[in-house]
């Protein structure tokens, strides 16, 4: 393994372009059909609302704590396990049970009889729905600047054409990420879009890795054999590619297995996101620039025919 | 030897720029965030608009005074909440003439003609001042609460253009906190008219309609003997005195051995309360907190500089309304749009936690790029250390604020920061490949991988950026430390290792398990 990749292969990686092509609207379809149909698990964030962490020194299962909060009125609540032990709750309140101080004094009253001292209320959090709309709208705006930010930084660093290569991957990126998240409803907040955002910004390392080399040996051959250039560029760079994105899986990795509950859906949209952005720099980035290429130049020489 | 005398140079500068780092690290501890440590931090929204309609409330009444001095007579002039003041004139033909005298007297309105009516609005520059003053003057008020409540530490900022956001390191009874900084505290004492025990037999009393200049207030529930008890009052709608004319309150016991506050007047609050009282021998006096009237004594003789405020209240709740009343009122109601409390042991747990995780992710990189890279692979790992300590000296030096997902920055800095020295370390292999020299290899390797490397860093600096703007409290920690650990990951991943590498290959043509 240490001399993994120690050189480079020759995989025609362009050769079942259409395959990724496929694969990739497939993907995007279906994120995007998710996305609509079944949409999110919205987090406190986005919905406002009350959330409750409690701690109890026994097991306590959530029908108990359903039970106890029924004794108050508090009815429409999700309740969600935290770590491995089965005595610590997420308690989700929604927003028209009424404000913070209502719903904790509810909360603490129902507890206080039903399960005595035995519970520590760990945190509390309150989001107003103005709040949450605002975030709702920050977050697509920051997004959208993000994309609009690469567009015009690669685009001046290297061709338009690879500028518009390089942002296509990214929605690509980012939609099969939320799909993911649709799909097996992991609770979508804040932290979840920072993840998007910087796999946004890391995923496109990858491509501007693989543009760079084929920049630097359309230096050296000319635009004749795009194909070969761009399948060579790959391969060269197939052990830099799969590293880097290694390393940094590791450190993901981490995040996720020893991070704690709350970096639970950060560190996973962390983890997709930068596997879909292996995958597309190379399936999906680099066909494009060919393509785009190709198309560019049948249309100039169609013009040149016709004038 | 002009490699070696380079070297030496370049090592000196890591080194004071180490010495440099290790002095920061050792002056203060790094500044934990409210979910690392525990505490609260609320967001609150300031009803400037309220501040506004009573602006204009006043401006009606202003204008009133100046065009009737000026000889307009003036038939009504009615606030329109936050819009502005509609002016009607007994006799529309001197619109003009009332017109040009509003925009002499008063500088900061715009006055114009509507429907053969005057409408007054301030003007643009003029209602920023009266919000920007308003969240101003709320945060002064704020801070002196909190100071009077006793929280180490506490921090108090503007957000935005009308919204403060509060934070209280280690508070233990959010409640209590929330009480205090949520409440107005607007006292004002009021002569009473009337009294009932509902607002429906008070209205009844009044089948025209109550008496111009006086409004309804509630009572506060009042337990004697046994029984709950609420009055509802008919008050003068202007306040004898306001809260702003006190001058000192505290917490003390009433004559029935009961907590209650007694407060203090200023000179001319004291004037002005001596001077009412005095004609008031024998009648009520609403004592008005926040629109509720607390009690309502009857005045047995001329009462000047102090007062006091009964209620059914605990100890803990006297001593608390002592306090908003000496800080004084807020110029405008708050509301909390935004609220987290965490707890002590939850904040250490998720410490503990992260700290774990960042020692699996250093372990993982570690042995897989010792591996994969040998020597090279080592020095890179060195070079990370650096890089957390930079990073390190970084944070506590500009101040930023660890945060959860700050840490988690910081872990995906581990990963992503050796990813240039992944680009470089396969680069100088493929030239290695090529059969160059160790010496060549690595100069190549180095320069050619700096483009790539930049852009790569580049993109990813962007992203932070993006996310430190819109990023609220938490989530701006993980987009600084994201941004400032790219930075120096740029200068660790090629300044530095690259010195490191050519002080211990740098001299060989070739080496087994350079690379």
């Amino acid at each position: 393994m240490r001399h993994f990749l120690s050189t480079p292969p020759n995989i025609d990686f362009l050769k079942i372009k259409k395959i990724g092509y496929i694969t990739s609207a497939t993907f995007v379809i279906l994120s995007l059909l998710l996305i609509f149909i079944k949409g999110f698990n919205l987090g406190l964030d986005f919905t406002g609302g009350t959330s409750i962490q409690v701690k109890f020194k026994q097991q306590i299962t959530a029908g108990e704590i359903r039970k106890a909060l029924k004794t108050v009125n508090i009815t429409d609540i999700q309740i969600q396990s935290v770590g491995k032990e089965g005595n610590e709750y997420e308690i989700r309140v929604p927003i028209k049970v009424g404000s913070s101080t209502v719903v904790y004094k509810k909360v603490k009253k129902a507890f206080d009889e039903f399960f005595k001292n035995k519970y520590e209320i760990r945190k509390v959090e309150y989001i107003g729905s103005v709040v949450g709309e605002e975030l709702r709208k920050a977050s697509i705006y920051s997004i959208i600047a993000v994309m609009i930010a690469i567009l015009l930084y690669v685009g001046y660093r290297f061709e338009p054409v690879f500028a518009i290569a390089a942002v296509i991957p990214l929605f690509h990126d980012a939609i099969i990420t939320l799909g993911f998240f649709s799909l097996f409803g992991i609770e979508l907040n804040l932290s979840v879009i920072a993840a998007i955002l910087t796999v946004l910004g890391y995923s496109l390392n990858d491509t501007i890795i693989i543009f760079d080399r084929m920049r630097e040996n359309l230096k050296l051959r000319g635009k004749k054999n795009l194909i070969l250039l761009a399948n060579q560029s790959i391969n060269e760079n197939l052990a830099r590619t799969l590293i880097t994105s290694g390393t940094t899986l590791f450190s993901v990795l981490a995040l996720y297995l020893f991070g704690g509950e709350s970096l639970k859906g950060f560190s996973l949209a962390l983890l997709i996101g930068i596997i879909f952005g292996t995958y597309s720099s190379i399936y999906v980035a680099v066909p494009l620039v060919i393509d785009l290429e190709k198309y560019i130049r049948n249309k100039t020489l169609k013009e040149v025919k016709a004038n | 030897m002009k490699f070696k005398e380079n070297i030496k140079f370049k090592l000196s500068l890591i080194f004071i720029l180490t010495v440099v780092a290790l002095y920061f690290i050792f002056s203060k501890p790094v500044k934990l965030g409210l979910d690392l440590q525990g505490g609260m931090s609320i967001t609150l929204q300031v009803d400037v608009n309220k501040v506004i309609e009573l602006k204009y409330q006043n401006l009606a009444k202003d204008i009133e005074n100046i065009l009737t001095k000026n000889g307009i007579k003036v038939l009504e002039a009615k606030a329109e909440g936050t819009k502005g003041v509609v002016i009607t004139l007994l006799d529309p033909t001197k619109l003009e003439k009332a017109l040009n005298i509003l925009r002499e007297e008063n500088p900061v309105i715009d006055v114009n003609t509507q429907n053969g009516a005057l409408f007054v609005k301030f003007k643009e520059w003029e209602i920023k001042k009266i919000k920007d003053q308003t969240v101003k003057q709320a945060i002064e008020t704020l801070r002196n609460r909190i100071d009077e409540f006793g929280t180490l530490n506490p921090n108090i900022a503007r957000k935005g253009e009308d919204r403060i956001l509060v934070e209280l390191p280690g508070v233990v009874d959010p409640e209590r906190a929330k009480a205090i900084i949520g409440r107005t505290a607007q006292l004002e004492i009021k002569e009473v008219v009337d009294t009932a025990f509902s607002k429906e037999e008070l209205l009844k009393k009044y089948p025209n309609g109550i008496p111009e200049g006086t409004e309804i207030l509630e009572g506060v529930e009042q337990k004697i003997q046994g029984k709950k008890i609420k009055e509802w009052y008919l008050v003068k709608k202007e306040p004898i005195i306001t809260g702003d004319m006190l001058k000192d309150a505290r917490a003390t016991i009433d004559n029935r051995g009961k907590p209650a506050v007694n407060f203090e007047l200023t000179s001319e609050g004291a004037d002005k309360f001596g001077e009412a009282t005095a004609k008031m021998i024998g009648k009520r006096l609403a004592i008005v907190l926040d629109n509720k009237v607390m009690s309502a004594p009857v005045v047995r003789s001329r009462i000047s500089a102090s007062g006091q405020i009964t209620g059914d209240f605990t100890s803990e709740e006297a001593a608390d309304l002592a306090i908003v009343l000496r800080a004084g009122a807020l110029p405008a109601p708050v509301y909390i749009l935004e609220e987290s409390v965490i707890g002590p042991t939850l904040g250490k747990e998720s410490i503990e936690k992260t700290v774990k995780a960042g020692i699996a992710a250093l372990i993982l990189v570690g042995i897989f790029m010792i591996w994969r890279y040998a020597i090279s692979g080592f020095i890179s790992i060195i070079a990370l250390f650096f890089n957390g300590l930079f990073l390190w000296a970084a944070m506590v030096a500009l101040d930023v604020t660890l945060t959860l997902p700050g840490i988690a920055g910081i872990i995906l800095n581990i990963g992503m920061a050796v990813d240039a020295n992944v680009i470089i370390f396969e680069r100088i292999k493929e030239e290695l490949r090529k059969g160059m020299t160790l010496r060549v290899a690595i100069e190549e390797g180095f320069k050619r991988a700096w483009d790539a490397i930049f852009d790569a860093q580049v993109t990813t600096l962007i992203a932070a950026f993006v996310l430190f703007q819109f990023g609220t409290g938490p989530l701006k920690g993980f987009a600084a430390t994201l941004s400032i650990g790219t930075i120096i990951s740029i200068f660790t991943a090629l300044y530095l290792t690259k010195v490191f590498i050519d002080l211990i290959l740098g001299g060989k043509k070739q080496l087994k398990y350079a690379f």
